[in-house]
């Protein structure tokens, strides 16, 4: 009985999750034909991988896959210089106006950006940084979730160990790049890899901070796949378009699903006790 | 060696741990300071280290004004009691790191690698990290770490109160021999006193920021100079009796006879056995006097719970204190419990 | 390092974050209050103070009203949803198999694909004509639904959406609040002959309450954020029926350019949120003994 029921229970959760993204893979080989049969078929009948190389020209791939890379890439170094040190302040510290600094910085988390978005948009384009590979990236160099996820981690770590590496001579930047850093390796990866689902899939600020489709990034040649209005959609061209623009985020994924998860279990640090032994 | 004068540390948040705070720590002793936790000892070590800005006065290190010095340019070297080592990093690179950092050429390091590990018996778990270590194995890789950069100054803080009694008891014997092998300074935190009595030959009795005596451990143990370090010091603390006259008697479990002897110079109490630990080599009793006042007697001699005895305490084994609790002259035999 | 610069640099290690919050987001918020009090046209260059007009204006037209109901709504479903079916997932995944680790990387999946290609694809499925959706419907004999493009159902369809881009993620957290949990407070439990049901309300529950009050903020600042899936499967319709909040304020201010109306949206939503966020926090404390 019990048997059943979690067979019945995995049933559903695989149907529901992974279904959706089996039919986009599937629907991708289809020809333009079969995804608009009714009943719809689950499997292309014949192979058409070459809804790919359609999709591939069509969206102009590379160009957008560069810029893709190019701005995932920046905010990621941006975070990774701006969020380390000052999470690392925050959580090992002692200063005036603390608390005081850190609502202002974790403001971000209550208010998200889309809700101002407007007048983000007012201030790039009075000091021209509409359509400028900075204007898409610097503002995201802070981030309040980033921040937050490593001051938690960053507490953990016992303040001796950053006196010691005091004694043993290190600057400030080199306590961070030596010790917290190496130390906190898992939220940092975990948090970098939040940082590149945000902003390899963001779609609404680079509609909003640019017009050129020369700084645009992979989303919005998705968006170009589909025609205005509702006129007939090659859906069997943009689930390969969706494909493509998954696959380097898969593959990222992939790579760092182990450090996310240790990333996420906080606790999992069994060096940092001391036995009594 | 240290010189510490006229010091005075404040806490952003306006709390002074410490004010007009002097010490003088000879070069080559072994120095323990010892109290209760919050008197003030971690910080006045975190203090020496650089690890905290002192607030008002000087330190004094070899000679030099350190005040303004950064923590790695003071010639000191910290153990921590949780060992602080770099989990990230091997035994080997544990040591090298701060080696490194202050430009010690690479054969130099090697040298020195190969020595301390030697020393402390390590040599042949350098390329382990120290989750890998026992707890024992970790204390000495910390103190592996500390003795690379021969520093004038060993600042210890509380480094076995982390190990099991056996072994806390074997590296305290390692220490002493360190010590003879090293020639340093050494200042050494506990709140164990016994601890601090086996291991300085000097004792800093420390509470509330203040010194309450500083003297070598038969000094302390012997001739407390107030009630806070008689009490202190010694297993169990000396009984402190309140007399009549707004001043204090004091003496020691152990020194508590039982009877009546003739000609007794010294005081006589009566009083009720309230209860009884076996200690193995003696008995451990609770005795409420006839005033109610109670007190810890240390006898070898077996008595029921329930009992009541005639003690005694000779004139020579008692400590007098008068109304500040400071050390007095003891002048009333046999006037003090009624 | 020169005396005195490790006293100065607690400041200097958080300029920069400090820098780019106050010049990107407390700024742009600040501005966002100052002009729904005002007139402002980029293009004829007027800028007047107009007091409370703005708030009037948008409050007596039924539109911002509506819109702001349906994000209400849109955030009660999908917060509704996606954290119960995400502490039901990760109760249910919470095991070391490889079948079990498999399907937590699986149904994390939708969280790592863009909008765009979630929305794509569901207006592939929901499409009234030929999409699956309503094949199978018709498989268990219920009529076919016309999903978004009716205003009985665009707005829940959107939901569908939401939840299903979200719930993994959700699970994920609560696995690793799970994870955290001593297994000594389940085998005692056990050795006082608690209940299933009575380690779920009474250890599970408790033990990860921080973690759900967490997820409920978060996804419910989320949902009043949603843009893209709006103006990629409806934009808003029909008849505003799945407009939100967000896509309101970039219809009224971007491509309306009534800058105003839009900064008195958006400081109503500013101020809505907090209070979530405020409400949230103050439950969040309560229950912070827990960890």
């Amino acid at each position: 009985m019990r048997a059943a029921a979690r067979a019945a229970g995995f049933t559903a959760l695989i149907l529901i999750f992974v279904f959706p993204m089996f039919f986009m893979v599937s629907a991708s080989f289809m020809s333009r034909y079969e995804v608009n049969m009714t009943p719809p078929a689950l499997l292309p009948s014949e192979f058409h991988p070459e809804n790919y190389a359609t999709a591939w020209s069509r969206m102009n791939f590379v160009h957008y896959l560069r810029n893709s890379l190019l701005s995932t890439f920046i905010t990621i170094a941006g975070q990774l210089v701006v969020c380390v040190p000052c999470a690392y302040a925050f959580a090992k510290k002692q200063f005036r106006f603390k608390k005081t600094l850190y609502c202002l910085v974790l403001f971000d988390l209550i208010v998200p950006a889309q809700t101002i978005f407007l007048q983000i948009y007012i201030l790039e384009s009075r000091i021209g940084w509409i359509n400028t590979m900075r204007g898409l990236t610097a503002p995201f160099f802070y981030s309040a979730f980033t921040i937050f996820s490593l001051v938690q981690y960053f507490r953990t770590i016992p303040d001796e160990i950053l006196d010691a590496a005091r004694l043993d001579g290190c600057s400030e930047i080199r306590v961070i790049t030596h010790i917290m850093a190496p130390m906190a390796r898992p939220i940092i990866i975990t948090a970098m890899i939040f940082t590149f689902v945000y902003k390899w899939n963001d779609y609404f600020w680079t509609s909003i901070l640019t017009t050129d489709e020369a700084v645009r990034t992979l989303p919005m040649a998705v968006q170009n796949l589909m025609p205005v209005g509702h006129s007939a959609r090659e859906w069997h061209i943009i689930m390969a378009g969706n494909v493509m623009a998954l696959v380097p985020m898969l593959a990222v994924y992939v790579l760092a699903n182990r450090a996310i998860k240790s990333g996420l279990i906080f606790s999992g640090r069994k060096d940092l006790e001391a036995p009594r032994s | 060696m240290i010189s510490i004068r006229n010091l005075k540390k404040t806490y952003p948040n306006g709390f002074t741990v410490m004010e007009n705070f002097n010490l003088e720590i000879e070069p080559g002793s072994f120095t323990v300071l010892v109290g209760p936790s919050g008197c003030g000892k971690t910080t006045l070590i975190r203090l020496i280290s650089g690890l905290e800005r002192v607030t008002e006065g000087s330190i004094w290190i070899a000679g030099k004004d350190v005040t303004r010095h950064e923590p790695g340019d003071r010639g000191v070297a910290v153990v921590f009691q949780n060992y602080a080592l770099y989990p990230h990093m091997t035994v080997e690179k544990n040591i090298s790191f701060g080696l490194r950092n202050f430009g010690r050429g690479k054969d130099e390091i090697k040298k020195i690698l190969a020595e301390v590990l030697e020393m402390v018996g390590l040599t042949e778990h350098a390329g382990k990290k120290p989750s890998a270590l026992s707890g024992g194995q970790r204390q000495r890789v910390a103190l592996a770490r500390a003795i690379s950069k021969s520093p004038d100054v060993f600042l210890m803080d509380e480094p076995l109160s982390n190990l099991d009694a056996p072994l806390r008891a074997q590296m305290r014997g390692e220490l002493a021999r360190l010590r003879q092998k090293l020639g340093a300074t050494f200042v050494y935190i506990t709140h164990d006193q016994a601890e601090a009595m086996s291991l300085g030959d000097h004792i800093a009795v420390m509470d509330g920021g203040r010194i309450m005596q500083y003297g070598t451990p038969e000094d302390i143990y012997d001739l407390p100079a107030n009630i806070f370090t008689a009490r202190f010091i010694g297993d169990p603390g000396m009984n402190i009796l309140p007399l009549k006259d707004g001043r204090y008697i004091g003496f020691r479990g152990q020194k508590v006879g039982i009877g009546r002897p003739a000609g007794l110079d010294g005081i006589f109490i009566e009083g009720a056995v309230s209860s009884r630990e076996n200690l193995g080599d003696a008995y451990r009793y609770r005795i409420t006097a006839q005033d109610g006042t109670q007190f810890e007697m240390r006898h070898s001699e077996r008595v029921e719970v329930g009992r009541h005895l005639d003690m005694f305490v000779k004139r020579n084994d008692l400590h007098a204190f008068d109304e500040r609790g400071i050390r007095a002259e003891v002048r009333t035999p046999g006037g003090a419990a009624p | 390092m020169k005396p005195g610069a490790s006293a100065r640099s607690p400041y200097i290690l958080i300029l920069p974050a400090i820098a780019l919050c106050l010049i990107f987001s407390i700024g742009p918020t600040v501005m966002s209050v100052r002009d729904s009090f005002r007139s402002v046209d980029y293009v004829a260059g007027t800028d007047k103070f107009v007091g409370l007009a703005n708030y009037r204006s948008i409050f007596t037209d039924g539109v911002f009203l509506k819109v702001f109901g349906n994000s209400v709504v849109f955030m009660f479903c999908s917060v509704a949803l996606s954290v119960p079916l995400g502490v039901a997932a990760a109760l249910f995944l919470n095991r070391n198999r490889f079948i079990h680790n498999l399907t937590q990387s699986v149904i994390f999946t939708p969280h790592i694909v863009s909008f765009i290609a979630v929305a794509t694809l569901w207006m592939f499925m929901m499409d009234p004509g030929y999409g699956i959706l309503n094949y199978a419907l018709g498989l268990f004999g219920l009529p076919p639904l016309r999903w978004l493009l009716d205003p009985g159902t665009s707005l829940l369809s959107l939901v569908i959406v939401a939840v299903w881009k979200t719930t993994g993620f959700n699970t994920l957290i609560v696995i690793a609040a799970l994870q955290k949990i001593p297994a000594e407070l389940y085998e005692s439990a056990r050795l006082d002959r608690a209940t299933r049901a009575g380690m779920f309300f009474h250890i599970t529950l408790p033990t990860i309450s921080p973690v759900l009050v967490f997820l409920v903020t978060t996804s419910a600042i989320s949902a009043f954020g949603t843009f893209d899936i709006v103006k990629f499967m409806t934009e808003g319709g029909p008849r505003n029926s799945s407009n939100l909040m967000v896509y309101w304020i970039y219809r009224t201010g971007f491509l309306h350019f009534q800058i105003g109306r839009a900064m008195a949206g958006a400081v109503v939503l500013i101020l809505f949120l907090s209070v979530v966020s405020a409400v949230n926090f103050a439950l969040m404390d309560r229950r912070a003994h827990y960890q």
